[in-house]
């Protein structure tokens, strides 16, 4: 996966890319403990706006397929891992991109969205694993309340996030 | 819920800390193994060994 991270680097330095962040499960382990997953999601501001999320990643392709690299559906192969480029859905991705926390990996630096994004973006989505995820944050006693609070109110997702306590954290007797 | 349930589950949480507590380098190193093992078990289910026991 470092092979990745490094590629990422080399991407927004050659302009492909404008700034990037590591979310889904490998973001979520930088904060908890590591959780299983076949996949690497990379969202991804894209240097010039274009019409759609397909057509924006079209630079992307034209600079890794020559490199070598090998798409597959909605994946391209880096290294041993099958990598996702997202583009922001919404203002929420958009904001967990420009605000992700700069770390390193063995020297190589690297955007990992924050504790609260990652959760308000799972929130966002709703699965049974979301869910679970975010579960999995409030236990681990990672989150900031004041700052998701900020962010679920900023993206109107207080009425979903009372929902999600109603139903996990405060479920009413049966 | 018993007190040997809770001990498991005072264990379990313990032990998942300890993982999150890692350095992020560690996790990845752990997230590799997790795919692989991941992929393994994938390949096989699909070779019709996920049935036998």
């Amino acid at each position: 996966m470092k092979s990745t991270f490094a590629l990422l680097n080399r991407m927004q330095a050659d302009g492909v890319i404008g700034s990037y962040a590591i979310g889904g499960a490998v973001g979520a382990t930088f904060y908890l403990e590591p959780v299983a997953t076949l996949d690497v999601d990379v969202f991804v501001l894209l240097s010039a706006p274009a019409e759609s999320a397909l057509l924006s990643l079209g630079p992307i392709y034209d600079y890794l397929l020559p490199l070598g690299y090998r798409s597959e559906g909605e994946y391209i192969h880096i290294g041993d891992w099958p990598v996702q480029f997202l583009p922001p859905a919404g203002p929420l991705e958009e904001e967990a991109i420009t605000r992700a926390r700069e770390t390193e990996v063995e020297g190589i630096p690297l955007r990992v969205m924050t504790a609260e994004h990652l959760a308000a973006i799972a929130l966002s989505v709703g699965r049974a694993k979301d869910f679970s995820r975010i579960l999995q944050f409030i236990e681990s006693g990672v989150l900031d309340s004041a700052s998701l609070d900020d962010i679920l109110n900023r993206h109107h997702l207080l009425p979903k996030w009372e929902q999600f306590g109603r139903r996990f954290l405060n479920p009413d007797p049966p | 819920m018993s007190e040997k349930l809770l001990q498991i589950l005072e264990s379990k949480r313990a032990y998942r800390s300890k993982l999150a507590a890692l350095p992020f380098a560690e996790k990845i190193a752990l997230l590799e193994k997790l795919r692989q093992r991941s992929l393994s078990i994938r390949a096989s289910r699909e070779n019709g060994l996920g049935s036998l026991r």
